[in-house]
């Protein structure tokens, strides 16, 4: 086996993504908002294929027809619990809808997340091998269930390890052909990290929160690792506290100054500043890497992720 | 041949680039996995239908089916790669590359024309639409739900508001809506009109009163508030740019929706004083018709005026009108008109005016 460093780097330009971000603003006002689902696949289409790692770009290849039947699906669900939620209200069955509206949002959330994973990783490639989420999904709908109610029970000190129990378990399925990548945080070092970030950044008048967030940056890198047999890969990361005031408060100023019209050049020198920092080493030839995981095309996790704001949770 | 080319191709198999050779035509990309092409030997044939073109810095990546599994790529400088590119352009025809390729300014003037379209034809267009579908008897269902959110955090004066009441039903103020006034106990100097023919009167404007007319003036000038639709316009006017923010921009650019906001509130402002304006002038025409002297309307702004000495910017009822001075002014030249004609004293007017006034 031998011993690598890999190159990961990210080669898009502000202007190209503001220039995407025009047309698909243009074309979604056009079409009286119908053009989202498409605007979204141009957008991650172009910040996944402007990363590169050793030599080869990553590639987007969702669809926005896909992301429009699963926009379709999302919203069609969404009326749904809406029109029974209304019902039990009109039926003054008060206690009944709002416990409907818990437990439907107890279920939608794991579910959108779960879905969202399978069709982002599924429509990923680099090198032309697919990545995949395995994650079960009554598995991830427990584990979900579980850490809301002992977060509520525990008046929030067990977020932190509901957390690190969720990024772990979403991570730990993620596969790229027959590599799988793992995470090792736990909730108590994260919990600790949380505390320690919080009361020195108080204690030094918020200068402390770049180093705060540079802690934070570096445990969800360095606890992530990518394994292939017996061959591995790590990840590690070089930014500093500094580094990381550096990004916030240029991307803070350049957005004030230009009301916001920057957000493209943001977008960009974040990614740019992320992939710069990562350090990557090990054994895995992935030269040798083979296809494995299956498509998968419905976005209705996607676009109901959407819905809930989510963002994309990694 | 001369249009055999060397690429790296990405089977889909194995991550392993390999160096193949690369041919093409008007239909398609043919590729084989020789040193030498041999017509003979078999080749695998990618459609332009389903291929793109993936530029990253200085390298093409020329993606050979959708799922992104397959793919060639070269340098972009290859000679032969622009005609590559505009075969691959020509059977895909794509309004967002075309585009694209304009100038970044040219798309944001494009983008600015576009928005600015929208925002007038949204901010027109659902008004419109709602003033049409909404008949007055609904306004005035809306009006009373409306005025129940209001006054259930103040205080009603209820001999007032029968006073007032009585005193209003000897005018003719609306031909469509009923007009129902409530009297608000309140120093400020204000009034308001609400859908379907509510007017919600402050006791203090009735204290800051001499005469009668000042009262016609502000009935008169509320009831066209009424009588023209005015809330119900505002209503359904930050209805139409709240459903522009939230469903054409959602999600494009947070800061967008802030910028519309704000031209919105600017734009609704200019719009509420031209609602304004008219009230005004409406008003006056239903103080003459009542037979009473116009010359109310401006006794009236005075007291306004003199109260936004005392305590600028205190005096609500004035926040979103036109600056005083010039509607003093209005209300002289329409009262310069009727100077010759003579108003008949009103002796049932005057003596519920002055119950009020007790």
């Amino acid at each position: 086996m031998e011993y690598n460093k890999y190159i990961i780097s990210f080669r898009g330009n502000g202007l190209d993504y503001f220039k995407i971000q025009l047309v698909n603003i243009l074309l979604t006002m056009v079409t009286l908002g119908l053009y989202y689902p498409w605007a979204k696949a141009r957008s991650l289409n172009y910040l996944y294929g402007q990363t590169v790692f050793e030599g080869q770009p990553f590639v987007f290849s969702g669809t926005g027809a896909e992301m429009f039947k699963g926009f379709i699906k999302a919203f069609a669900l969404l009326v749904l619990f809406y029109a029974s939620l209304v019902v039990c209200i009109l039926n003054r069955a008060e206690v009944t809808g709002v416990l409907l509206l818990y437990g439907c949002l107890l279920l939608v959330m794991p579910l959108s997340i779960h879905g969202s994973y399978r069709y982002r990783f599924a429509k990923t490639t680099w090198s032309g091998i697919r990545f995949g989420y395995t994650g079960d999904k009554w598995a991830f709908v427990r584990l979900f269930i579980k850490g809301v109610f002992l977060s509520i029970l525990t008046l929030g000190i067990y977020s932190p390890w509901f957390l690190m129990n969720m990024r772990r378990y979403l991570i730990c399925n993620i596969r790229i052909g027959d590599a799988r990548f793992a995470y090792k945080g736990v909730g108590s070092e994260y919990f600790l990290l949380t505390i320690k970030g919080y009361f020195l950044t108080v204690f030094t008048l918020g200068i402390y929160y770049f180093w705060w967030q540079k802690e934070l940056f570096a445990y969800y890198v360095e606890n992530m690792r990518l394994t292939r047999n017996e061959e591995t890969m790590l990840f590690r990361t070089n930014a500093t506290g500094g580094d990381f005031a550096g990004l916030i408060i240029v991307n803070l100023l350049l957005f004030i100054f230009t009301l916001g019209l920057a957000t493209p050049w943001i977008v960009v020198r974040t990614l740019d500043f992320v992939m710069q920092h990562i350090v990557m080493d090990g054994t895995i030839e992935f030269d040798l890497l083979r296809q494995e995981q299956t498509d998968y095309s419905d976005a209705t996790g996607e676009d109901m992720s959407d819905f809930f704001d989510f963002g994309f949770v990694i | 041949m001369k249009h055999i080319h060397e690429v790296i191709f990405f089977d889909g198999r194995q991550a392993l680039g390999q160096t193949v050779l690369m041919y093409f035509n008007e239909t398609g990309i043919s590729i084989q996995q020789s040193d030498v092409w041999d017509a003979n030997r078999p080749v695998l044939f990618f459609a332009y239908s389903d291929c793109a073109v993936q530029m990253v810095a200085d390298k093409a990546h020329v993606m050979l089916n959708k799922k992104g599994t397959q793919y060639m790529t070269l340098p972009a400088n290859s000679f032969w790669f622009p005609e590559l590119q505009a075969m691959l352009n020509r059977s895909n025809p794509n309004l967002f590359a075309r585009l694209f390729r304009l100038n970044a300014f040219v798309l944001l003037a494009l983008t600015i024309i576009v928005l600015a379209g929208a925002y007038l034809g949204f901010t027109r267009l659902i008004p419109m639409a709602g003033l049409r579908l909404i008949t007055p008897e609904q306004e005035m269902k809306l009006g009373e739900q409306f005025q129940k959110a209001f006054l259930s955090g103040e205080a009603v004066d209820s001999l007032k508001t029968k006073q007032l009441q009585s005193f209003a039903s000897t005018l003719q103020l609306s031909k469509t809506y009923p007009i129902h006034i409530t009297v608000v106990k309140n120093t400020e100097l204000n009034a308001f009109a609400l859908p379907g023919g509510h007017i919600v009167v402050y006791s203090g404007i009735i204290h800051a009163m001499k005469d009668a007319d000042e009262m016609v003036a502000l009935l008169g000038h509320e009831s066209a508030h009424v009588n023209g639709r005015h809330s119900l316009r505002s209503v359904l006017r930050s209805a139409a740019t709240g459903i522009l923010v939230s469903v054409v921009l959602n999600d494009v650019s947070g800061i967008l929706a802030v910028v519309i906001d704000n031209a919105s509130m600017l734009h609704s402002l200019s719009y509420s004083r031209s609602m304004e304006e008219a009230a005004d002038e409406n008003g006056m025409q239903t103080m003459v018709q009542n037979g009473i002297n116009p010359l109310g309307m401006k006794k009236l702004m005075l007291h306004f005026k003199s109260a936004e000495a005392a305590m600028p910017g205190n005096y609500s009822f004035l926040s979103s009108h036109p600056d005083t001075d010039s509607r003093i002014k209005h209300a002289d030249q329409f009262a310069a008109t009727h100077k010759n004609s003579s108003f008949a004293p009103k002796p049932v007017l005057d003596s519920l005016w002055l119950r009020l006034k007790d």
